[in-house]
């Protein structure tokens, strides 16, 4: 009994000084799995169906038997933003005074996503004390945005197309029904990896083009990485039949390096000039794209109200701790790229789209109520997330801002048949920025300005101080209505 | 379970207080318009903003607005800002755009009605291109149209931007912006000798005064802040009274200092020249090189033009003394081409080499407008442009040239009332025309209001 308590205190000593699992903020939304979805995201304690194998792998030993779940979330994932008025330096009057410019609000144009399935198997295999998992799915989020090539945010973002697949192998172990540990290996496959946006191609010093330039250039990055490893370990422990905790967590960092395409247009194309990408003289299009994943840990505590053996509803809130603060930048390395139009050579160079994000902190309160005992559960739960992004750095491709969400959802048990739906609310609290805050610039690689950006000879006059005109300055709005189905056979 | 109870507590409060980012305004406060009310064409704008910004007025006819005024140059947080040329007794639709260097606000559309103008402020009539190509600049010019007076800024198409009433009904002849740019300095002359260099804020807010006797039809200010001046110098001819004329140094305080007398240059007996009741030199054009510095004024060098001698000389100050005379009273340069010599020629002009002047009595059939290129060292001035209107036109006082860029040149027609644009193919490209029996003073040209020139 001592080798144990050891052996679960040292799991649970590892997961504090690391972090853990698939994170619920930064790029994801929410959680997969309609039971976790349903009980808003409090599922670590309990974690007792094949989304453990995420939440919490040491949870697997809670399911009696085999298990197959199949399911699918249904989600629409809304962002609009609406720019600040700007003035529009670089096309004044006859006097000399630059207009003033309103932007329309833009929205997300692909909002519905239908395709969002979780597959998986656990058993124990008839061992009473373990069990095994294997789950596929796509990480809960917006995988595609789409905005207009011409709408306000077109300087931070045209287009994300982000289609990540899990597969997962876990395996659990527990002692009696005083605690279990557990552990996955997570296999992050990205076969499609895309963001678009507008780069200002002007080659001419001092450049400042707030709103449109003659050089806008639609630059595309595509590609894909099939193999980034997480480990997630997990843990619970029962002190008492009434109070359950768990613990888990992704432990090691890793980052996404898409090894991608860049693809570059003139907006309004120009007769007889086109864009040449080279290195070295030779036609090259060949750039990295690194994104870092955070570490995560989870820790959830649950009240069971027991009737004899029979758990009649659950309690649980959960704190989940997430290190986004990896991410400061989104990164596009050209690799010395060199871009030829106008008879100029524009050096690509790096593009670094400033995140600066920071660490967030989640509360998840949630529970299950068994209304028609084994026959039909009722869910519900809320949640708050801590804003991810500094509100200067906000841009339209992820939720920067601080997220809160209310879920409910249920079972109902046809013989072997588990059929569990869920419904999720989730919104972003609307996020402002004044230009005076704003701190992500227009990209203009051609632009000789150079930090501390005071040099009048190569800065824009009306933009000392800044690499370039600020363009994430404006008001931001997300939401996303989920709707989760799964189907669970227990053998 | 009151654990539990707790948490929803906290998580209640937690969704509370990340709630509620408000956009911020940056939009201007006390937004004001006012018509002038001494310039009923000039409109002041007055507004205030939270922090240290600079802005500009929209404004037209329509809530689409469509014009704007030029920015503000300097930050502020209490703004005044002039627009000229509003239409009078006309409803605008304004809007104030405000940049902080950082966020940019806009007022809510608002509306005003400008003033009645006076009746002396005539109504022009233009043909022609207003493009770059044809007439692009704003014009400062005095109109006698009636009983009073009138100095005008006008533009191209004519419209009145800003205008200035000689109410005293006292001869003008010659306005030019002050060198600081905020004020229209005219030249205000009486023949009972209540002659003034007046100053009238181009922002309609004050107006003053320096008195010059016997002042006569031209001033230029110098860099120092003084004025030269063309007044009359009378002395004792043969037992006659003749007026000739001097150039004086006149401080903003009015006080006079000689610079150069055309009795030092000419001899009456010699140089008749052919002026009527005493009139003798008939200095009626000053033109004035400052030199390369701009405080030191002993560099200067002054160009009069004497139309009652049909001449032209160029003075230094250092020496005062006649450097070279172009024209009939002892030209020390002769024209190439004799018959090009002009005679009572109005308003002279420098340009490079070039000497333009209006020559109202050369030519028998008509004026016409001359240039002649000097060689100071072959002692010559060639005629290097004419322009003999389509339509003989007589001018009998005043009138000008300048020279513009791409072989343009504006012919002041004076007493006809009337400008006009030429090419060097003698094509009109451009014309305004004063309501009939108006004439004009001598005109200088500016590409803006705001930070006016004086280009001859």
């Amino acid at each position: 009994m001592k080798q144990y308590l050891f052996g679960a205190s040292a799991l649970v000593a590892a997961l504090a000084l690391s972090t853990a699992a698939r994170a619920d903020g930064g790029y994801f939304e929410g959680v997969k799995g309609a039971h976790a979805s349903g009980r808003g995201g409090a599922f670590t304690a309990r974690a007792d169906d094949i989304s453990a194998v995420e939440l919490n792998p040491a949870g697997l030993t809670h399911i009696d038997g085999t298990i197959v779940t199949i399911g699918n979330r249904f989600s629409y994932n809304q962002r609009t933003f609406e720019r600040n008025p700007t003035l529009d330096w670089a096309h004044p009057s006859t006097t000399g005074a630059p207009p003033y410019v309103t932007f329309p609000k833009v929205k997300n144009r692909a909002p519905w996503q239908v395709l969002d399935p979780i597959v998986g198997v656990a058993s124990n295999f008839g061992l009473h004390d373990w069990a095994f998992g294997f789950a596929v799915f796509s990480p809960a989020g917006t995988a595609r945005e789409d905005y207009p090539s011409d709408g306000g945010q077109r300087y931070m973002m045209t287009r994300r197309n982000a289609q990540m697949i899990d597969y997962n192998l876990s395996a659990a172990w527990k002692y009696h029904e005083l605690f279990g540990l557990g552990a996955s290996l997570q296999w992050l496959a990205v076969p499609t990896l895309e963001y678009g946006l507008i780069i200002d191609g002007d080659p001419l010093a001092k450049a400042g083009n707030p709103v449109t330039s003659d050089y806008d250039i639609h630059a595309t990055v595509k590609g894909r990485d099939l193999f980034t490893l997480n480990p997630i370990l997990g843990a619970w422990v029962r002190p008492t039949p009434s109070l359950e905790i768990g613990l888990s967590g992704q432990v090691l960092p890793s980052q996404i390096n898409a090894k991608s395409k860049l693809a570059v247009n003139f907006v309004t194309p120009k007769l007889g000039d086109s864009i040449q990408l080279t290195r070295n003289n030779a036609p090259a299009d060949d750039v990295t794209l690194s994104l870092p994943l955070p570490m995560t840990a989870r820790l959830g505590a649950r009240y069971r109200y027991l009737d004899g053996d029979r758990e009649v509803f659950d309690v649980e809130v959960d704190g989940v701790y997430e290190t986004w603060s990896r991410v400061k930048r989104f990164r596009l390395d050209s690799n010395g790229i060199v871009a030829y139009y106008s008879m100029q050579p524009v050096n690509v160079g790096v593009i670094d789209i400033a995140k600066n994000w920071r660490d967030t902190f989640g509360i998840h309160l949630g529970g299950d109520v068994a209304i028609v005992p084994k026959r039909a559960t009722v869910r519900a739960g809320v949640y708050y997330e801590t804003p991810v992004g500094d509100a200067s750095y906000s841009n339209i491709d992820f939720n920067d801002g601080p997220e809160f969400g209310g879920a409910i959802g249920g079972s109902v048990y046809i013989g072997k048949v588990e059929l569990a739906a869920a419904a999720e609310y989730r919104a972003q609290t609307t996020v402002y920025v004044a230009d005076s805050d704003a701190r992500v610039y227009q990209q203009v690689p051609g632009s000789g300005c150079k930090a501390p950006y005071t040099d009048a000879g190569t800065c824009n006059a009306h933009y000392l101080g800044m690499p370039a005109p600020p363009v994430n300055g404006g008001t931001y709005n997300a939401y996303s209505v989920v709707a989760s189905f799964e189907a669970t056979y227990r053998f | 379970m009151k654990s539990a109870l707790r948490v929803i507590a906290l998580g209640s409060t937690l969704v509370t207080l990340g709630c509620g980012d408000e956009a911020k305004s940056f939009a201007p406060s006390d937004v004001k318009a006012a018509a002038n009310p001494n310039v009923a064409t000039l409109t002041q704008f007055t507004w205030t903003t939270s922090a240290p910004s600079i802005g500009y007025v929209s404004y037209g006819l329509t809530s689409s607005l469509g014009t704007t005024s030029a920015p503000e140059k300097t930050s502020a947080t209490t703004h005044q800002l002039s627009v000229y040329g509003l239409k009078p007794n006309t409803e605008y639709y304004y809007q104030v755009v405000t940049w902080d260097g950082h966020d940019a606000g806009e007022s809510a559309i608002q509306t005003m009605t400008t003033g009645a103008t006076p009746s002396a402020v005539p109504a022009f009539t233009v043909t022609g291109d207003t493009s770059e190509n044809g007439m692009d600049e704003l014009l400062l010019l005095p109109v006698t149209a009636g009983a009073n007076p009138v100095v005008v800024v006008v533009t191209p198409s004519g419209q009145v931007l800003w205008y200035h009433v000689e109410s005293r009904r006292r001869s003008v002849t010659r306005a030019r912006f002050s060198n600081d740019g905020k004020s229209v300095l005219y030249g205000a002359i009486d023949a009972g000798g209540d002659s003034e260099i007046v100053r009238v804020a181009l922002d309609g807010s004050n107006q003053s005064a320096v008195s010059v006797k016997n002042l006569g039809a031209d001033f230029f200010e110098l860099a120092n802040g003084n004025y030269a001046a063309i007044v009359a110098d009378s002395r004792d001819s043969g037992g006659k009274t003749l007026r000739g004329d001097k150039i004086v140094e006149v401080t903003p305080s009015g006080m006079p200092t000689d610079v150069v007398s055309m009795w030092s240059c000419f001899d009456p007996t010699k140089f008749p020249g052919d002026g009527a009741n005493g009139e003798w030199t008939g200095a009626d054009a000053l033109y004035v090189n400052e030199g390369t510095s701009t405080t030191d004024e002993s560099d200067d060098v002054f160009y009069l033009g004497l139309r009652d001698l049909s001449t032209v000389v160029q003075v230094a100050r250092q020496t005062a003394k006649c450097d070279w005379v172009l024209g009939a009273a002892g030209g020390t340069l002769s024209f190439v081409t004799p018959t090009d010599a002009f005679a009572h020629q109005g308003g002279m002009a420098l340009s490079g080499s070039a000497v333009l002047v209006l020559d109202a009595d050369g030519s028998a059939a008509t004026s016409r407008a001359m240039q002649y290129t000097l060689d100071l060292n072959a002692k010559t001035a060639t005629t290097s442009w004419s322009y003999v209107p389509a339509s003989p036109v007589q001018v009998s006082s005043l009138g000008a040239v300048s020279a513009l860029t791409g072989k343009r040149w504006l012919v002041n027609w004076s007493n006809a009332g009337k400008l006009e644009l030429t090419d060097d193919a003698s094509h009109v490209l451009w014309s305004l025309t004063a309501p009939q029996g108006s004439a004009f003073g001598y005109h200088v040209r500016t590409d803006s209001i705001d930070a006016p020139e004086n280009k001859p």
